[in-house]
């Protein structure tokens, strides 16, 4: 029994929960009662979903375990960092959970998304337009929409429709033209006006990220390699521009090959996480007992270095590879779906995930050079959160069709 | 008590690491399978449309005798320590009539015949009511563990 008892993955995630919420309680004097609470419901949430999704039998029932997993881990850092953005993230994920169940039945029992393609361009081109009129700036990005008391970056929205209007390109007949040009010409086109919009709202990290997920797509799409090869010397073409006139690229570039120089500036952020990094050694420090609040945007885009220094390089590796088994089971849904449409969508959304990720942590790490986008599932912010479930609710779908149990 | 939390905190940093891979090695275990149950073939001996039962407990620990795969033939089998039983196994953790598989109108049903220690169908032990297969779906049965391949 007591093997069968370790071995099931959804046991290991309630531990984690009970042992993390319990250890948080003691972490502040006098006790607060809240994070009880916080737990509890952190655990409800994720044993109720993962028992409707693994007895109802809706889909691969592992996309929910991971990620529910990757949201403990940073609603726990989250309360350990600022109480207050711990609890908001708790709603926030109770409001995506609605969201997830509601976007599983609407893309599941209704076929209709193929058919929208102008539709998930227009919609995007006027959240861009709006935010370029209406947009505040946060943090240096002027991509934020106010509404009441709440603030959202539709560029998270923006991501999913685009990887719609691409599986909708896709599926299409090939050659097919709208006055007379080639239509994967029109997606090249509308592709660089989306991230020539994110650039001006310097959105560098999302604008990296549209690039790679087009181009891996367009690889795995085209025959006509040209078009690849073409798209690949325009965007380094316009990178090389960019890194010669644009201050704020240079100064990127000049913090990435050699933070060390202006450490109290341009290089404070790196060169924090790398401290960070470095000071948790290999089991961290431990929770509670480091200083990631040296870190500045600990919070969102930073919050892989605060896990690095308090559960040490076995969390962040753990991370990481939480990240790529949920990749691998992407790639797993997508090969096996007989649905062009479906597999397009499955692919684009896992590919995503994986090249957010990848940008961010690189970043983090000095790898690459740093642009703030969220680490999906982790990071504190509604809209981050919420369009990732809303991406995981459509993956999860995609699963369920496949198992063609209705 | 911040020194008490730091000795607590630090003891824990270590359960929590080890739970978190244990976690992702449950996941990669059960992805595994999942792939295994795709990639096996057929084994010897089993025509090529029947359905069966294939062992996934490692044989070579055993001390009893118990084939690789079984064929789910017939409209009824009976599993169990007894040599009356369709398919016998000597394990002392089966009782002599364990649990009954049988065929009707295109699925194939399971039921426990009040075992001693009872049946788990993927991990969850099974009531007193008999419950359909699916492909895929696996037995534990004693110390055995069986995938039910479905044609």
């Amino acid at each position: 029994m007591k093997t069968a008892f370790i071995k099931r993955p959804v046991n290991m995630l309630i531990a984690v929960n009970i042992l993390a919420f319990s250890l948080l309680f003691f972490y502040r004097l006098p006790l607060n009662y809240q994070t009880l609470y916080v737990g509890g419901s952190i655990l409800v949430l994720n044993v109720v979903t993962y028992g409707i999704i693994h007895f109802n039998r809706l889909g691969d029932e592992y996309f929910f375990l991971i990620v529910s997993m990757l949201v403990t881990i940073g609603v726990v850092m989250l309360c350990r960092i600022n109480y207050a953005l711990g609890i908001m993230q708790v709603g926030w994920y109770l409001l995506s959970i609605c969201v997830f169940y509601t976007v599983y039945a609407l893309y599941r029992y209704i076929n209709i998304w193929h058919h929208f393609k102008w539709l998930y361009v227009g919609v995007s081109v006027l959240l861009f337009v709006v935010t370029q009129i209406f947009g505040e700036t946060i943090n240096g990005s002027k991509n934020w929409i106010i509404i009441g008391s709440q603030s959202f970056q539709p560029s998270e929205i923006i991501k999913i429709l685009f990887v719609m209007y691409l599986a909708c390109l896709f599926t299409q007949e090939r050659d097919k033209k709208l006055f007379n040009i080639s239509e994967r010409y029109i997606a090249a086109f509308f592709t660089y006006i989306f991230m020539g919009f994110l650039i001006l709202q310097r959105e560098w990290g999302i604008t990296l990220l549209f690039f790679v997920t087009y181009i891996t797509l367009m690889y795995i799409y085209e025959d006509n390699k040209r078009l690849i090869a073409l798209n690949l010397t325009a965007a380094a073409l316009v990178g090389l521009v960019g890194a010669s006139r644009l201050h704020h690229i240079q100064v990127r570039i000049q913090s990435w090959l050699n933070p060390w120089g202006d450490i109290s500036n341009t290089g404070y952020q790196i060169t924090q996480s790398l401290f960070a990094i470095a000071a948790g050694g290999f089991f961290g420090r431990g929770i509670g007992l480091g200083n990631p609040e040296f870190i500045p945007e600990v919070h969102s885009d930073f919050i892989f270095s605060a896990i690095c220094e308090e559960m040490g390089i076995f969390g962040g590796a753990a991370v990481i590879l939480l990240y790529f088994i949920f990749v691998y089971r992407g790639l797993k849904v997508a090969l096996v779906l007989p649905d062009c449409f479906d597999k397009w969508i499955a692919l684009g959304i896992t590919i995503m995930f994986g090249f957010q990720t990848f940008i961010i942590v690189g970043g983090v790490i000095k790898l690459i050079p740093l642009t703030g986008i969220t680490l999906p599932f982790v990071s504190y912010g509604g809209s981050s959160l919420v369009t990732s479930f809303i991406s995981l609710g459509i993956l999860q779908a995609i699963s369920a069709k496949r198992e063609g149990r209705a | 008590m911040s020194s008490l939390f730091a000795i607590i905190s630090t003891v824990f940093k270590y359960i929590f690491i080890t739970i978190i891979y244990l976690f992702i090695f449950g996941i990669m275990r059960m992805i595994f399978l999942d792939i295994r149950k795709i990639q096996t073939p057929r084994p010897k001996g089993i025509p090529k449309d029947v359905s069966y039962l294939q062992l996934l407990t490692d044989r070579s620990g055993l001390y009893f005798e118990v084939e690789p795969a079984y064929p789910l033939e017939g409209d009824e089998i009976v599993i169990g320590r007894g040599t009356k039983c369709d398919i016998s196994i000597d394990d002392l953790y089966m009782s002599t009539q364990h649990v009954r598989l049988w065929f009707d109108e295109g699925e194939w049903y399971i039921s426990d015949l009040a075992s001693t220690n009872g049946t788990y169908i993927n991990g969850i032990k099974m009531t007193d009511d008999p419950l359909i297969l699916d492909n895929g779906d696996r037995i534990k049965i004693g110390q055995l563990e069986f995938l039910v391949v479905l044609v």
